[in-house]
């Protein structure tokens, strides 16, 4: 199931790069590349820390869409 | 009812899954137990027995001959290597602070760039630590057969060669600690939250304490895979420990060095894991 954000987009917005990102949540530069590119998931804490810092809410951030696959798989 | 005809639809989907497994495992398990019989009936045989005997005789005249070489070879192999994957270590690294210092001059940040340069520094420093950790464990493993000839060749008045052999040992170890040292100072370069220091017996706490949640993850995910593969290590070399006898004549002590390693870490990793299943936050 994958994970969609919009994390580049928003950190844009707040004019943060992000190893500066990175600090201010707690970790390091390239954890933050890696969520970007789809890598890594963060926690739910770490996801909160992110939208936070952002002014945003965690779903304008992270979204995920159910393929059809697991849709068929859970209605039976 | 539905909770019957849900619980009924479990069990038949697990007894499906093993029933295939069996499929696979069972021959295996046959071809092995063959396998072991035969080898275990042949041992006794007259012919088997002179054969074996020889070839340990051969092997073990042959190890007692070359290991002072061998322990002085991979020490000097060992740190040449090492000190070379550092180099190139440190040259990678000099070429992504330069591009961080690019960016911080910069209007824009050019994040590929600066991960393209990151994972190269990253890949080099690895590399240099793998290299000088197999060297160092590779040093370990041919003084340890040295140190099991030491008396024979003592007793054949054979002492320059031990003293060589010794000093290169223990010169291997001061490098290759020092090369440690020097490599994790750059990993430390590169990651500047990360502290510890490699002379510090509560290093590997203190290195965990500093990690971020993905490098926490990658660290979880290669030491589960460590365990699969040290695992399965430990049974092909229980197998391989009992049949070595046969030509090596070298007691139970293997095996039972093999068993204890297998139990321990068995051990370890289900006490650890029920541990984290049942752990609670609440106080």
């Amino acid at each position: 199931m994958p994970l969609y954000n919009r994390l580049k987009e928003y950190r844009a917005r707040i004019n943060v790069n992000q190893s500066e990102m990175g600090k201010l949540v707690g970790v390091s530069r390239q954890t933050i590349s890696q969520i970007e590119r789809g890598d890594y998931s963060p926690s739910v804490t770490l996801a909160l820390k992110l939208a936070k810092v952002c002014d945003a809410r965690v779903e304008d951030i992270f979204s995920y869409e159910e393929d059809e696959e697991e849709e068929n798989h859970e209605t039976e | 009812m539905k909770q019957n005809k849900k619980e009924t639809q479990q069990m038949d989907n697990i007894k499906k899954e093993n029933k295939k497994a069996l499929k696979v495992f069972f021959p295996i398990l046959i071809a092995g137990g063959l396998f072991g019989g035969l080898i275990g009936f042949f041992s006794q045989t007259e012919l088997f027995q002179n054969f074996s005997g020889d070839i340990g005789t051969v092997i073990g005249d042959l190890f007692f001959r070359i290991i002072p070489y061998l322990v002085i070879l991979t020490e000097a192999v060992t740190f040449a290597a090492g000190l070379v994957y550092y180099k190139k270590a440190q040259k990678d690294f000099a070429a992504y602070e330069a591009v961080t210092e690019e960016m911080a001059s910069a209007e824009a940040e050019d994040e590929e760039l600066l991960d393209q340069a990151f994972e190269k520094a990253d890949r080099s420093i690895s590399m240099s630590l793998v290299v000088t950790n197999i060297g160092n464990i590779a040093g370990f493993l041919f003084f340890g057969i040295f140190m099991c000839n030491l008396t024979r060749m003592l007793d054949a008045d054979i002492f320059i060669l031990p003293i060589l052999a010794l000093l290169a040992f223990m010169a291997g170890m001061f490098t290759t600690l020092k090369l440690q040292q020097l490599e994790t100072d750059l990993v430390k370069r590169m990651n500047p939250k990360m502290r510890g220091s490699v002379y510090d017996v509560n290093f590997n706490k203190k290195w965990e304490a500093c990690c971020d949640e993905a490098e926490m993850m990658a660290i979880y995910k290669a030491s589960y895979k460590a365990f699969r593969t040290a695992n399965l290590t430990c049974v092909v070399l229980w197998v391989a420990v009992c049949l070595g006898d046969m030509f090596f004549h070298y007691g139970s002590m293997p095996v039972v060095t093999v068993s204890v390693i297998w139990l321990i870490m068995l051990s370890s990793y289900y006490m650890e894991s029920f541990r984290q299943e049942h752990r609670s936050s609440r106080p």
